[in-house]
């Protein structure tokens, strides 16, 4: 009998790499009819393809845990990049003769190619283009010439959004201050707290004047008190008196508010009222009518451009050249607590008094702890961490406070918005009571206020030390210590001298970045040494102490690259002599003070020698002592 | 207004540099915009070998300065991607050869990263990590490399031409890596 082929009675099953290959649509077109019908019509392998998808998925899952999340740097990575990248092709021209045609021939092949990556990110730049259209067509954003009483609709508009709900007050602070422009002298002269009530419509004041005299009161219309409020405010001898009385006769309301600073302004009936557009504030000038009985030449009424919020408010005089400033310290919703609702409780309503029968009652404040008295917690080290991820450690004005309840604060000041979001969003996922204060330039002119740092011991500014900020090499290397040396480097027969300098204003630009950036590390590790010390960290788990170390351990190696780099780009400028000279002892670098030490010095060597902002140097000994100090932080 | 600024400059430095210059300066344009968009899964991969953020982005740099200097020497590139990937892989390589045993390296990697979710605790985190560790340790240097440019969204051919294997090999290594990956989990 004729039994058939074995292998026809029983298809050989796929093999694991076949396996694979199936499931990823790359096993040879030959193979994979065969494939697909056996896998089709066979249980085993049907069930072991399950089994593969089910490690591919697990595999996807580990690895996605272990990657990197540095796209929040990528911006300033990419700057980077592109320094380096015109440096080093200054250098590749000065060896090369010119491209001539030979860009174009690749130009198509990789313009395609590169066209199909960017595929996705022309989407997203035209979604941007078109929010970017949508914003200035509906906003004042970007708009210098918008009219006066436009952007005082719009600011009546906000502060109508923002009145308490129900169930709240809205609590209001303005500080008062002359500012003598004549001879440049600013005197503060008092302070007004409103509290508007939403259940009754009473409004609480207190005036202070800065000699300590007080007028309190809660009246259903401010105005019953608006002259009190003036004497207190406006007692200072060296204001302007036909201002005060002006404003008594009209009994305006010294808040810092659109209803009254419409009634101020219709007072003038001046010149034409303009707008004008100063940085992220509108300032909306309504000019008085020339020899006004009142001495005010103009009033002015200063617009946050983004949002609309009031800043402040001003009233210029004209005999002595003065501005009366009332700036919003604070504008924000509080709860009606059992103690504030007896301020505004019903028949007891009263007028403004010197001795107040009643006082505001104070929120529940927190208070910033120092390092010295408090000890660090587990989510204060998730906190730091998760400003390390995105380089807010690297010499930002950004502190981890630990407060009075327990709870922490992350306050500090940055550039931009931008970058307040990025901070924002890194400390999104951070569990536990957690508040987060970042203020941009413009909000702290507004009375914003920031807290010391929590470490007293260690000064608040890491721009350098000490040393003045970083700035750009000078371009011209026209009186840099190492211009001649570093012209000779790269200088080329048949080069230009422009184009010489322009390598040598590249290299210098480069070197002065990177010797920043490592002594903003080392500043780092710094911190992080006084921020979790061993007599605050002691008791937190080991896994805990590893994040820290964690940290440690990143700027280290940040340190590490960078001057390796710096040592690279160092090194053909030095010469023989230099490098031998290199070899010599030197202090350790241990600890954090004397990698600190290590990298102030390399910053000061480096700016030394590559701008022309510092005295001249030895130029052969500086340099061989950047050398050893750049060998020594690389070690 | 363009080229008012491209004739200004003609006057400084004559025609023919000129066009040379702005050339240079689109090849540059190019390579950043390159790099901008290729930058996170070619740093991924080279941090997976070396184990640190700064030297992974080092590494990746210099990739594209290679690149630079291969086109204006008109080099012929056929795959962009597996090229840069090839050169990201061979740099680290010889990165980790000359720092030490990667072992080290994974390990130091291991201890540094901390999960973005950090609402589990340290102890989980720690946990979880060595757990993916002693998983990863299971595997070979080419098989954990394929399964990583695999899961980079390289095809076959494309990991053949970085690791310089044929299109049977890296599927073998791939099939090799998942078993040994899960047997370890």
């Amino acid at each position: 009998m004729n039994l058939p082929n074995k292998q026809l009675l029983t298809p050989p099953h796929l093999s694991d790499a076949q396996l694979v290959a199936y499931l990823d649509g790359e096993l040879p077109r030959s193979e994979v009819d065969a494939a697909r019908s056996h896998v089709g019509g066979c249980w085993s392998c049907r069930s072991r393809a399950v089994e593969v998808q089910a490690g591919i998925d697990n595999f996807l899952r580990a690895r996605a845990e272990l990657m990197p999340d540095d796209s929040v740097l990528a911006e300033s990575r990419v700057e980077q990049f592109r320094q380096r990248l015109a440096r080093h092709a200054m250098a590749a021209d000065a060896e090369h003769p010119p491209l001539g045609e030979r860009i174009e021939q690749w130009g198509g092949r990789f313009r395609g190619q590169v066209a199909a990556l960017l595929q996705q990110r022309q989407v997203v730049v035209a979604s941007a283009v078109v929010v970017c259209l949508l914003v200035l067509m509906f906003t004042d954003s970007l708009n210098t010439r918008v009219s006066a009483d436009t952007v005082l609709v719009r600011a009546e508009n906000y502060e109508t959004s923002r009145l308490p709900a129900a169930g709240k007050v809205a609590r209001t602070s303005v500080r008062v201050e002359r500012l003598d422009h004549k001879n440049n002298v600013e005197k503060q002269l008092g302070t007004l707290t409103l509290v508007r009530d939403s259940v009754s419509s009473f409004v609480y004041l207190s005036a202070q004047s800065v000699s300590g005299q007080v007028e309190t009161a809660t009246v259903k219309d401010a105005k019953q008190v608006a002259i009190p409020l003036l004497h207190v405010l406006l007692s200072d001898g060296s204001v302007a008196s036909a201002m005060v009385q002006y404003l008594t006769s009209k009994q305006w309301v010294p808040d810092v508010s659109v209803a009254e600073f419409r009634q101020l302004a219709g007072w003038g009936i001046g010149g034409q009222a303009f707008a004008r557009r100063q940085g992220g504030t509108f300032e909306l000038h309504y000019p008085f009518a020339p020899n006004h009985p009142s001495g005010i030449a103009e009033t002015l009424l200063r617009v946050n451009a983004g949002d609309y919020s009031l800043t402040s408010l001003s009233i210029f005089t004209s005999g002595d050249d003065s501005e009366y400033r009332f700036t919003r310290t604070s504008f924000s919703p509080e709860p009606r607590t059992s103690e504030m609702a007896r301020l505004f409780a019903p028949g007891e309503p009263s007028k403004a008094s010197s001795s107040p029968s009643r006082t505001l009652p104070e929120l529940k404040r927190l208070v910033p702890l120092s390092y010295a008295n408090s000890h660090a917690s587990e989510a204060e080290v998730s906190v730091a961490e998760a400003l390390h991820r995105v380089d807010a450690c690297l010499g930002e004005e950004i502190y981890l406070f630990p407060m009075s309840d327990g709870s922490l604060l992350v306050q500090g000041l940055v550039d931009s918005g931008a970058r307040r979001d990025i901070i924002r969003r890194a400390l999104k996922s951070v569990a536990g009571p957690l508040r987060i204060e970042v203020y941009v330039p413009r909000e702290l002119k507004s009375g914003s206020e920031l807290y010391p740092s929590p470490d007293p011991s260690v000064p608040e500014s890491s721009s350098g030390g000490g040393s003045p900020s970083a700035t750009l090499a000078d371009l011209s290397g026209a009186t840099m210590p190492l211009h001649e040396t570093l012209y000779a480097h790269f200088y080329k027969p048949g080069s230009s001298t422009e184009d010489v300098n322009k390598q040598v204003a590249l290299f210098s630009n480069e070197i002065v970045t990177l010797a920043r950036q490592t002594f903003l590390h080392a500043w780092a590790v710094k911190r992080l040494d006084r921020e979790f010390s061993p007599e605050r960290t002691s008791g937190l788990p080991a896994s805990v102490l590893q994040k820290i170390d964690g940290m440690r351990r990143d700027h280290d190696r940040w340190i590490s690259t960078i001057t390796h780099r710096q040592t690279d780009m160092l090194s053909p400028i030095a010469g023989t002599d230099i490098a031998a000279g290199v070899a010599q002892a030197i202090a350790d670098r241990g600890s954090s003070d004397a990698l600190l030490r290590l990298a102030q010095e390399q910053n000061d060597l480096v700016r030394s020698l590559f701008t022309t902002s510092q005295r001249t140097p030895e130029t052969a000994a500086s340099l061989t002592r950047l050398m050893v100090v750049l060998r020594h932080l690389g070690s | 207004m363009a080229q008012e600024h491209i004739l200004n400059l003609s006057r400084v430095f004559g025609a023919e540099q000129t066009e040379n210059l702005r050339r240079s300066q689109q090849l540059e344009d190019r390579i950043v915009e390159l790099y901008a968009t290729m930058r996170p899964s070619l740093l991924g991969y080279a941090y997976h070998v070396v184990g640190t953020t700064g030297d992974a982005e080092d590494l990746v740099q210099s990739a594209f300065l290679k690149l630079f200097d291969q086109l204006k020497r008109d080099a012929k590139i056929q795959n962009l991607r597996s090229w840069l990937y090839r050169v990201v892989h061979n740099l680290a390589i010889d990165y980790v050869r000359r720092k030490g045993s990667q072992e080290t390296t994974q390990a130091e990697w291991l201890a540094l990263r901390s999960l973005t979710d950090t609402i589990r605790s340290a102890e989980h985190d720690l946990i979880q990590k060595q757990r993916i560790a002693g998983s990863l340790k299971a595997l070979n240097e080419r098989e954990r490399h394929c399964l990583m440019l695999r899961a980079e969204g390289l095809s076959y051919v494309e990991i053949g031409e970085v690791l310089g294997l044929s299109q049977k090999a890296v599927s073998v290594y791939l099939a090799r890596g998942l078993k040994k990956f899960g047997g370890a989990r």
